[in-house]
């Protein structure tokens, strides 16, 4: 039986370094990350996995991280040793001394996306980032590099049958290599991932899940469920139930570290996917595709608004964009801090790629898909089973970045891409296109149930300074109105995040006290 | 459509949905009423969530509350006792109505008593006019460039 540390399994144990990870397979010249099927030959570099190279030598051993970095890896050198960990969690509680709070990353996770450029919510370890290599030498010296290859790319006029290529040919890999489930939005990324799988002929079967994403509409489910009956697929809804929203909010906090407030509402598809597969042979475990990356590489979302204000500018304002709600749910102070906090670490990500075409796209996924995004796929959803994400693979990032910036401009490829699988599917409306407005829907976390677990989470020690006086005494119906609202909902959920943090490492973590975030 | 009043209807994948509509009656399986999301019931409920309307599931058992169809309704109506309890378990307790029994008028004095739905408030309907004209001159001032355009869409009610 494999060795564990705090629970994780042990894939690789030297004298200077330790590798824990669930997901991680030993090969030759180095361990294969991937929370995908098990695929071979040429195929498994197309499965959405990162492989992570140990080269282990006399004089120094080095460990490179793969092009996405989406599959987290933590980090932490204790002196004597270097441990790598697919779970934090492992780290922070089988440390010899207690580690310490980054406050950094507490205010980037609290209201932004999540720990950026690398931080975690503990100052003694790090997530390693994309195409990062650290080498530790036989004297104990560590040091780390940066090697990404993705910004290095040069457009070579790569074409949109180019992209339809790889990404035809990664998702028929998946295809074969065993049963699939679709968690099926609204939106395009899922639609287009299932029509290439079931273009692709899906013989081990594929079933479509979705759930609400809590925007106050349920449009997603109906054009889900109209995407599902053209494509002739099984499709089950999943309704997120009120009395389970404490129960969720601590299941998600748990499997992603407590480091990002994103995809609470995703909880209720996962539980139902866990019990789905209860029972099953893990050889016939469905793999779940996800469209991680899709919005960025294929969509282009998060392009540069029409010109005005400095491109700069509205890179690093992007990062605080949440913080416009700050006012009613923050106190007095706190605000200021958290946006000096979120823009330390934002700038020099946008310096970096300030010129580059693509310069929007590695900002948005270093500063939010990373951060924050990721950790849906690759720590909630990896737990209950494999999952893969093809649109983060290298070739098809590869081929996406050879094409223009302006051929990617306003998701203008979905249509495109989709309509080479199903003509009628391309020309149907997305959620996006139909939502109403108001939102007809009142949110989950608007609902009493909601309200009343947030509130006890807010209003409990050491996070209670944090939140202003006019949300701590209100009415349940001023939660109502806070919670309505994107920047309100995100920044309460970051807030609950931090007071259930607080509570899961009270006595583990040295110093725990969030007032640290007003100074 | 069976009018069951100017602004509580019963829902009918077969026919139109009236303007004046406020909220759309969905029976559960139990009572014959649609389990799947599937077919000319899927465009409906599409249309009645584009204009913002209320849907409530009139639910005579616990299992009219696990259907695909009952997951995308906004408030139930129940007047049994474990129905009520699973609803408010999975509603939350505003969303779900107890009646002494789902008769129709019942049913109909409870569908009434809901909040007028925020897309057919008086400014809203306003601001909806207003955006109607305004598509209505871009769209004249687009076809006299483009003959072909400006002719499909639907509008807001």
């Amino acid at each position: 039986m494999a060795r564990t540390w705090g629970e994780v399994p042990v894939v690789l144990e030297s004298a200077t370094t330790v590798v824990l990870a669930r997901g991680a397979v030993r090969r030759p010249g180095g361990i294969e990350w991937s929370h995908g099927p098990v695929l071979s030959g040429q195929a498994a570099g197309r499965a959405g996995r990162d492989a992570i190279t140990i080269e282990e030598g006399e004089e120094a051993s080095e460990l490179r991280a793969g092009a996405s970095g989406a599959i987290p890896l933590y980090v932490e050198d204790d002196g004597e040793s270097i441990v790598f960990s697919s779970h934090l969690d492992a780290l922070i509680r089988t440390r010899p001394t207690a580690a310490s709070p980054d406050w950094d990353a507490v205010a980037q996770m609290l209201a932004a996306s999540g720990p950026i450029g690398g931080r975690t919510m503990v100052r003694e370890v790090r997530r390693l980032q994309p195409g990062e290599r650290v080498r530790r030498s036989a004297a104990g010296e560590v040091v780390s590099s940066r090697h990404w290859s993705w910004p290095a790319l040069e457009m070579s006029g790569a074409t949109v049958d180019d992209l339809l290529a790889v990404f035809r040919s990664t998702v028929a890999d998946l295809a074969r290599s065993g049963p699939l489930v679709s968690m099926l939005s609204g939106g395009w990324d899922s639609r287009l991932l299932l029509a290439a799988a079931v273009h692709a002929g899906v013989r081990h079967g594929v079933h479509a899940y979705t759930t609400s994403s809590d925007t106050g509409t349920v449009m997603e489910e109906l054009v889900a469920a109209r995407v599902a009956e053209h494509l002739g697929v099984p499709h089950e809804i999943v309704m997120p139930r009120r009395d389970a929203f404490a129960a969720d909010l601590a299941h998600f906090g748990s499997a992603v570290d407590y480091q990002t407030a994103f995809h609470v509402w995703l909880v209720p598809l996962v539980r139902r996917l866990a019990a789905a597969r209860t029972g099953a042979p893990d050889a016939v475990a469905p793999t779940v595709l996800d469209g991680l990356g899709g919005g960025l590489f294929v969509g282009g979302a998060f392009a540069d608004p029409a010109p005005g204000e400095p491109v700069a500018a509205q890179r690093i304002a992007g990062g605080t964009r949440y913080l416009a709600a700050a006012s009613h749910v923050l106190a007095p102070g706190v605000v200021e801090r958290l946006r000096d906090r979120i823009q330390a670490d934002t700038e020099p990500i946008v310096r970096r790629y300030l010129d580059h075409p693509f310069g929007h796209t590695f900002t948005a996924y270093l500063t939010r898909t990373l951060p924050g995004i990721s950790l849906a796929p690759h720590g909630l959803v990896a737990a209950a089973g494999p999952v893969a994400t093809p649109f983060l693979t290298d070739d098809l990032v590869s081929t996406a970045l050879a094409m223009s910036p302006d051929e990617h401009r306003d998701g203008r490829l979905y249509p495109l891409l989709t309509s080479t699988f199903d003509q009628e599917l391309g020309a149907m409306s997305t959620a996006q296109d139909l939502v109403p407005w108001p939102r007809p829907h009142p949110r989950r976390a608007t609902s009493r149930e909601a309200i009343t677990h947030l509130r006890d989470l807010l209003r409990a020690e050491p996070v209670r300074p944090l939140v202003s006086r006019r949300l701590a005494e209100g009415t349940p119906s001023d939660w109502q109105a806070v919670l309505s609202t994107t920047g309100g909902q995100h920044l309460v959920r970051g807030l609950a995040m931090l007071s259930l943090w607080t509570r899961r490492y009270e006595g583990t973590l040295t110093n725990i006290d969030p007032t640290e975030l007003m100074r | 459509m069976i009018v069951s009043s100017c602004r509580v209807l019963v829902l009918d994948p077969a026919a139109s949905l009236p303007a004046p509509t406020r909220t759309v009656l969905v029976p559960g399986v139990s009572a014959e009423g649609p389990r799947h999301l599937a077919g000319p019931l899927l465009g409906l409920l599409i249309d009645i969530e584009r204009r913002g309307l209320h849907t409530m599931l009139v639910a005579e058992q616990p299992a009219d509350l696990h259907t695909p169809v009952a997951a995308i309704c906004r408030f139930v109506v129940a007047a049994d006792a474990e129905t009520c309890a699973e609803a408010r378990r999975i509603w939350g307790a505003h969303h779900v109505r107890m009646v002494s029994s789902t008769s129709r008028e019942n049913v109909l004095r409870a569908a009434r008593a809901l909040p007028v739905p925020a897309a057919r408030t008086v400014p809203r309907r306003a601001q909806a006019a207003v955006q109607r004209l305004r598509k209505a001159v871009m769209n004249r001032a687009s076809r006299f460039r483009h003959p072909q355009e400006g002719m499909t869409g639907l509008p807001d009610d």
